[in-house]
């Protein structure tokens, strides 16, 4: 009992983990998107900007969200619906505890992963 | 290593349990009945441990031993599909315990936070353990309890999946907790009253820290079996206020327990004065041909105002089995209509090891 008790005391001193619903970025206004040219050539940029950063991906994930090549390594270029970062989004998986990605952001990205199969 | 405490767990552990909202079809409306734990979920008292093994199919009748200190384990397994990728993880690995004298009762929750596959991002045993819940108890009599400590906020149904938008949508995840100082009145028998004042675990990002009050109101038919509950919140965080009220309801039948729930979140942006609503709302049917087997069907939709425009249905279905009293099989599979999506689903085993 008495080391059950110093453990808890202990774990919720020096636990270390950041908890609980981001509200603060579900409940962030980012910017709508427009749904663009077809020939309008998306970029990583783009992609952080829209979704990775408004959606906080970055937070958790950003060992691969942070850079072009780690984001590419969660892709199949040309195939969207092999795309492990459009799926998890888009079955509302992701992000996790917060609502789920809304329709334009995701046409937005299987736009970008179409994009990669057909010119890079 | 989880699988090893598992095994070993699963073959040593004489008693367990797991209860839900769908008990009221016994009669019970409350969970304290079986649960050390106002709220429910988490350790059984003697009285649970042997319900447990009625209402499983092949756990044997066993008078549990009278202990002050309880302490278990609580894990689920998973099995993820959705639209044809798999995958295989630790959904929670749980220790709790509690110790009871007089009209003390201490309960704590050691949690090891889930391992996403997709996050490569290498952190240390220590790092993954948070406190669930750290709760002392104080019985004034047995219609008035008061309580200090960290735990849930106590709102609308208490079902397990944290991804019902009922739930996820109005920050009750598994990893949404506070500091509460809570009591809990039973009135005329059949009334409970649970005033909560709630501030920051601590551990949630500073941007979210929340403060404020809830009110919890259930009325228990237990004749009619139906239980219906009101619950009101208000509370604010640097970033937001919110405001929410759910109405809940369940009633039963012998075969069958109806649940629903209707959710009114009003949300404040603090820096630029915009509002919104958010309305989440789930209807379950459940049904029980055997007394250790459960097939649900769930509806649930949400609708959030602009600018966080969100329009959602979503169909689920389930079952869960119960073979022994520390173990529960459930399939569960659910599909957005919003995004189109073509699939998922979810296979669980949960298993509850009560350490006597």
């Amino acid at each position: 009992m008495k080391t059950f008790i110093a453990l808890l005391l202990l774990t919720s001193l020096t636990s270390c983990v950041e908890t609980g619903t981001r509200e603060d970025l579900i409940f962030q206004e980012a910017p709508t998107i427009e749904p663009g040219s077809p020939d309008e050539i998306i970029t990583y940029a783009d992609i952080r900007a829209n979704i990775l950063e408004p959606f906080g991906c970055i937070n958790c994930h950003s060992r691969w969200a942070n850079n072009e090549e780690g984001l590419l390594s969660r892709v199949t270029p040309g195939e969207p619906f092999s795309s492990p970062f459009y799926l998890r989004m888009e079955d509302g998986s992701m992000p996790l505890g917060g609502p789920s990605v809304d329709r334009s952001r995701l046409e937005y990205v299987e736009r970008f992963i179409r994009q990669l199969g057909e010119n890079r | 290593m989880l699988k090893l405490l598992l095994l070993l767990s699963s073959l040593t552990l004489p008693f367990k349990a797991h209860a839900y909202e769908s008990m009221i079809r016994h009669g019970y409306a409350s969970c304290v009945t079986c649960h050390l734990s106002q709220t429910g979920a988490g350790l059984l008292n003697s009285y649970g441990k042997v319900i447990a093994q009625q209402f499983s199919a092949f756990s044997k009748m066993e008078m549990p031993k009278k202990s002050n200190f309880s302490q278990g384990l609580q894990t689920r397994l998973a099995h993820y599909r959705s639209n044809g990728q798999t995958r295989n993880f630790p959904m929670q690995f749980d220790y709790l315990a509690a110790f009871q004298r007089d009209k003390f009762t201490i309960e704590g929750t050691l949690a090891k936070a889930p391992k996403d596959e997709s996050n490569e991002e290498e952190s240390s045993f220590a790092e993954e353990i948070y406190v669930r819940k750290a709760l002392v108890s104080y019985e004034l009599d047995k219609e008035n309890i008061i309580q200090l400590g960290r735990d849930y906020i106590d709102s609308g149904l208490n079902l397990i999946d944290h991804t019902l938008f009922v739930r996820r949508n109005n920050k009750r995840g598994v990893t949404d907790f506070f500091t509460i100082l809570r009591s809990s009145h039973t009135l005329k028998k059949n009334w409970k009253v649970i005033p909560t004042l709630f501030m920051p675990s601590f551990q949630e990002f500073s941007e979210n820290q929340e403060k404020g009050l809830a009110l919890k109101v259930e009325r228990f038919m237990p004749e009619q079996k139906w239980v219906l509950a009101l619950s009101a919140l208000g509370g604010q965080t640097d970033t937001l206020k919110r405001r929410e009220v759910n109405i809940s309801f369940k009633k039963a039948w012998k075969h069958l327990v109806l649940l629903g729930q209707y959710g009114l979140t009003h949300r404040e942006i603090r820096s630029d004065d915009k509002s919104f609503n958010q309305r989440t709302a789930l209807l379950s049917s459940r049904l029980f041909p055997l007394e250790s087997l459960e097939v649900y069907f769930n509806w649930e939709n949400i609708d959030v105002e602009d600018p966080f425009l969100t329009k959602a249905t979503r169909y689920g279905h389930g079952l869960r089995l119960k073979p022994l009293s520390n173990l529960s099989l459930e399939y569960d599979a659910k599909r957005n209509t919003h995004t189109g999506s073509k699939f998922q689903s979810i296979f669980q085993i949960y298993f509850n090891g009560w350490f006597l």
